[in-house]
């Protein structure tokens, strides 16, 4: 529970700083790219999601972490 | 130019499949079809895999579809079919004699030559999988994206639900995002659910086996924050928590009862060696951390992500993933890297001594997936564009997985045998979007 407290700690301070980052709309041109998409293939990391989550104990963190699926 | 191409050519498709369904009377409502079918993104995708040593091996085409309306509202649909085949390890460890297993179904058995790890080659199955998404805007700076899922195998139903609220802030430098999702799973082993702790019985005795069914409920909270640090760089940061409850055995796993001493097979009640079916908790907490940094460099971009995973079943883990995209005018070529390692759960043993069984603490498990390990998968992508600019994309990994082969604690024969089932498994996956 301590590491949950924790984790929501350093969340909301992150939340606070974000405030001094970032670009302006005009300064977008890269991040506009197909590939600096946060994620660009999501067919391929649902592919890994698959493979990873009936090979091993973990799964999700940056989408839900339910398989669907009865090989684990 | 090439989008118009595009577009005309997915409308010709369209129309002739709508032709062949609905018959000549289609014409009339085409220019409404016309609206309907124009815009959709396509993704076609197959992917196979291939473990090593007549191990599992599986096909699995996809395709999703996507469409973006007027009013920025999203629509998408995917459906995955997955065909697999092959064995897979049944948590018994190798022995210095032929071991005999009795086949899930109860009908017919399988062996074991000595010194090799026990494989269950009843191994098959086919899933369905189909799912469907919606996004749509909230005001001008927050959206919500639906999402359900429905999911079929042999022996496995799933059904989820899923919502998630995004909030741009901060000149839409900084998104939060928090999503909730409920998934529910009726298991039903071939051969019926096996009593936790009981032993397998020879082929003509019956079964410790109960109920036909049982099912499991899952519900999920995933929050984040993604930044935009500088013109170059990206960053996303998750914080992940999922609570199940109920059936959370593996059916099809057991784990071998050996001599104190010597380590060799006891004999059973009715087989030559003991196996007790799997038993685990019915309930589970995960918790995880989720990081992920993007960074262009020059027309290149490099992405690094790390995830750290604990539950309460005493697994924690580690995900390291690397990857770098090279660009080149029409084409790019993207080298991955990811390490994963875990510790075991609480409860994991690759085997027990005879004078332990009448101690066992509830639960017990000698899946390999839940067992100290590490796994590193190297890999390569390359992606190009067709002359009407239609996207195109080859995948090709390698997995390696290891555990410890020479565990501390293994008794008598078993320091002669590999007490952890390697695998490695090759990936091929061919995309195509239009």
């Amino acid at each position: 529970m301590k590491t949950v407290y924790i984790a929501l700690l350093s969340g909301s301070l992150l939340m606070s700083g974000c405030s001094s980052l970032g670009v302006q709309p005009w300064e977008r041109d890269l991040l506009a790219r197909d590939d600096m998409a946060v994620d660009n293939a999501p067919l391929d990391s649902a592919f890994d999601d698959h493979i990873y989550f009936s090979k091993e104990a973990s799964s999700g963190g940056q989408g839900f972490s339910g398989g669907g699926c009865g090989c684990n | 130019m090439q989008k118009m191409n595009k577009h005309k050519n997915i409308r010709q498709l369209l129309k002739t499949a709508t032709g062949c369904l609905l018959g000549a009377a289609a014409t009339v409502q085409a220019d409404a079809e016309e609206v309907f079918f124009s815009g959709w993104e396509t993704d076609i995708a197959v992917l196979a895999y291939s473990e090593s040593d007549d191990r599992v091996s599986a096909y699995e085409p996809v395709i999703k579809t996507q469409k973006t309306f007027a009013d920025d509202s999203v629509l998408g649909f995917k459906l995955v079919l997955d065909a697999l085949t092959g064995a897979s390890p049944n948590g018994a460890t190798p022995s210095d004699q032929v071991q005999t297993f009795t086949r899930p179904s109860g009908n017919g058995s399988y062996q074991t030559q000595s010194g090799e790890t026990p494989l269950d080659d009843t191994f098959h199955d086919t899933r369905v999988s189909f799912s469907a998404n919606y996004q749509h805007d909230l005001g001008r700076l927050d959206k919500m994206i639906w999402g359900g899922n429905l999911s079929k195998e042999f022996d496995f139903f799933s059904t989820g639900l899923s919502a998630t609220y995004l909030h741009d802030f901060n000149n839409r430098n900084s998104t939060f995002s928090f999503g909730l999702s409920g998934e529910y799973d009726l298991i039903e082993p071939v051969g019926g659910i096996a009593t936790p702790l009981a032993q397998m019985q020879a082929t003509d005795q019956l079964q410790p086996k109960g109920e036909s069914s049982d099912t499991r409920f899952m519900g999920e909270v995933l929050t984040g924050l993604t930044q935009v640090i500088d013109r170059q760089t990206i960053m996303q940061l998750n914080y992940g928590y999922a609570q199940s409850s109920g059936y959370h055995n593996d059916p099809y796993k057991v784990t071998s009862v050996v001599d104190d001493s010597s380590g060799a097979l006891v004999s059973g009640e009715s087989l030559p060696g003991t196996y007790l079916y799997d038993s685990r908790p019915d309930k589970r907490i995960k918790h995880s951390l989720y990081g992920k940094v993007k960074h262009a460099f020059g027309a290149d971009s490099a992405d690094f992500s790390y995830r750290y995973m604990w539950d309460d079943w005493g697994v924690n883990s580690h995900t390291f993933n690397l990857a770098y995209r090279k660009n080149f005018t029409n084409w790019y070529l993207q080298p991955t890297i990811r390490y994963y390692m875990q510790s075991e759960a609480d409860f994991y043993r690759h085997s027990i001594r005879e004078s332990e069984v009448a101690y066992i603490a509830p639960y017990l498990t000698s899946d390999y997936r839940l067992a100290e390990m590490w796994a590193s998968t190297l890999g390569i992508k390359i992606g190009f564009k067709t002359a009407n600019g239609n996207k195109n994309s080859i995948r090709l990994q390698y997995y390696h997985q290891d555990g410890d082969k020479n565990p501390s604690d293994a008794i008598g024969i078993q320091k002669n045998y590999d007490m952890y089932p390697t695998l490695d498994a090759f990936v091929i996956q061919y995309n195509y979007s239009f």
